[in-house]
């Protein structure tokens, strides 16, 4: 039934992508409370920081424990350029993207020394150490007492906010910007070079595959996305303080991705859905919540390790082109 | 000189693995590397490929220095290898496999990719034709959407020789790949690997089956403990008495002690 689901999907995909476009461009209009309008906003944000985790989990099979320092990176960097050199949104965004781009690469270079749990205890240290930089470095960024007044983003002269629906409708944009390009680079030889390196690194150097260079690559991007998500994140809280990154959001964020199903997107958006949905369902709970989490991933890793939309894909491995669409049926 | 190899010597720690090794390789020949167990074949091929650097000795491939080369530019220049014991991308389709193998030929930039330019489009369609017709010609095509890990011995081997295959390498290096097949798998690998010679491929190869090298090797280098022991047509070299001496045991007079 999934393998029918998927073939549908894929042969109305034109369609699904305008009804999803109209969907995001017609969200101001919906009437949706704040709440409603901020609980979209912050699933799209963490389905995209999923996406951007996922390239390094799911493809390149690389467990990052520290993806708040990329978020944080790209929120203070973003607002920074706003608030002390005076630029424009659009331009502080790409801004930030290049700067946390610049740390993944360099917190690339112990991967390819390390693997398995020393990397991921790398990337723990690399997250609080940013959260510490941001901390002390109280001159350019207020420390403890925070970053305020960062301004809300224009586009052609109309502010967005969350009121009018605007940052919502970006945070949808952004999120499926991510989707397609994680899904194209799923679909071509630099994620399956990616997916080389995770099965087997000896294998995959084998066959030409310049590894360290895809592996240093995987972090780059990962930080990319990451940032990103960050630089959009201060622009929708306009204050931020170094509490908002705390090693709990690297995990949340790795919860998106192991929850939902590692190496896909639909999983990203299940997992952000689930983990945006989940502490507005059970308030009631008020700290027995997390108990209930611990007792979530526990079961989603004895009964469905893969993810909840983890599986393998049903339908045939398409190639490009008209080829694509003619294929074998799939076999044990 | 195609390959030539010349007083390869690598030692792990106190043993000896390879010691002084020289032989050579014509283009479009198939050459078998045989010997007992623990001759040091498959770190021939290890040094080959790059995995190991060996401590003395010169690599050449078309009178380029291997040594120099990563093992990356080594796939590159055209030597690609396959496993003893199979190390196939397990999880993924066989397809994906040898979609992964010619990953290096897709010679297209990261924005060809990001914005899908028609050079993208028309590299990657290229690649996957390519891919499909590599697995006609194994007879892979039933297996292509099959979990390479799920499929039967033989037909993981089979799968292995595709990727390399489609890296574009000339030379291939096969580690044994008629292990654990019976004797008419092993006839109709022999089959696939002398059609590959008719398209202009140089086999090195490592084997068991000795009536597959029989019939398949132009000549044979015999390997015993880090030593070439014989050379030459499979006939001549195995009917050396050293070389029966070291695959049946046998006193092992000829070492000179």
């Amino acid at each position: 039934m999934i393998g029918r689901l998927e073939e549908l999907c894929w042969r109305w995909r034109w369609c699904l992508g305008l009804l999803w476009l109209g969907i995001a461009a017609s969200l101001p209009m919906w009437g949706l409370s704040r709440v409603q309008l901020r609980l979209i906003l912050m699933i799209a944000l963490y389905a995209m920081l999923g996406m951007g985790l996922d390239l390094l989990v799911g493809d390149t099979g690389l467990v990052s424990l520290g993806h708040a320092g990329f978020y944080a990176l790209g929120a203070y960097g973003c607002a920074l350029l706003q608030v002390r050199l005076g630029w424009s949104f659009w331009a502080a965004l790409a801004g930030a993207g290049v700067l946390t781009a610049g740390v993944g690469l360099l917190l690339g270079l112990p991967s390819l020394r390390l693997s398995g749990s020393y990397l991921s205890i790398v990337t723990l240290g690399f997250g609080e150490i940013v959260q510490m930089v941001l901390r002390t470095w109280e001159s350019l960024t207020g420390g403890n007492y925070g970053l305020r007044g960062i301004p809300r983003p224009t586009l052609f002269g109309l502010e967005l906010t969350l009121a009018n629906g605007g940052l919502p409708a970006l945070a949808l944009i952004l999120a499926t910007l991510t989707a397609l390009f994680c899904r194209r680079l799923r679909r071509s030889a630099p994620g399956r070079a990616l997916r080389a390196i995770r099965d087997d690194p000896l294998a995959a150097q084998m066959c030409g595959i310049p590894v360290p260079r895809w592996k240093i690559a995987a972090f780059v991007l990962s930080a990319l996305i990451t940032g990103l998500a960050g630089g959009f994140y201060s622009a929708v809280n306009g204050y931020l303080e170094p509490t908002n990154f705390p090693f709990n959001t690297s995990v949340v964020i790795l919860s998106v991705v192991v929850i939902g199903g590692a190496g896909t997107v639909r999983g990203a958006v299940f997992g952000a859905a689930l983990v945006q949905l989940l502490p507005q369902v059970f308030r009631g709970l008020e700290q027995w919540r997390f108990a209930l989490y611990g007792l979530l991933l526990v079961l989603v890793m004895r009964f469905r390790p893969q993810g909840v939309l983890g599986w393998r894909s049903r339908v045939s491995y398409r190639l490009p082109g008209k080829e694509g669409q003619c294929t074998y049926p799939a076999k044990g | 000189m195609y390959l030539s190899c010349q007083g390869l010597t690598m030692a792990f720690g106190g043993l000896t693995a390879l010691n002084d090794v020289s032989f050579q390789m014509e283009q479009g020949e198939i050459l078998g590397l045989i010997g007992p167990n623990g001759a040091g074949k498959t770190t021939v091929f290890n040094l080959l490929t790059g995995v190991y650097v060996p401590q003395a000795g010169v690599m050449t491939f078309r009178d380029r220095d291997l040594g120099r080369l990563s093992p990356r530019r080594r796939v590159r220049a055209g030597i690609c290898r396959t496993f003893q014991n199979l190390r196939l991308f397990s999880g993924q389709s066989v397809l994906e496999n040898v979609l992964a193998g010619s990953c290096l030929r897709a010679d297209y930039g990261f924005f060809d990719m990001v914005f899908g330019t028609p050079r993208y489009f028309r590299r990657e369609r290229a690649l996957g034709r390519e891919a499909m017709a590599l697995l006609e010609k194994l007879d892979l095509t039933p297996y292509a959407h099959s979990p390479a890990g799920a499929l039967p011995y033989g037909l993981q081997r089979r799968t292995e020789l595709a990727r390399a295959l489609a890296t574009g390498a000339e030379l291939l290096l096969l580690d044994e790949p008629a292990a654990g097949m019976n004797e008419e798998e092993a006839e109709a690998l022999g089959k696939v690997l002398r059609a590959l010679r008719e398209e202009g491929k140089s086999l090195l190869l490592i084997e068991h089956h000795m009536s597959l090298v029989l019939s398949l090797c132009d000549r044979v280098c015999v390997l015993d403990r880090g030593r070439v022991l014989a050379q030459g047509p499979p006939g001549e070299a195995t009917a050396d008495p050293k070389v029966a001496a070291a695959f049946l045991g046998g006193g092992r007079e000829y070492a000179g002690s």
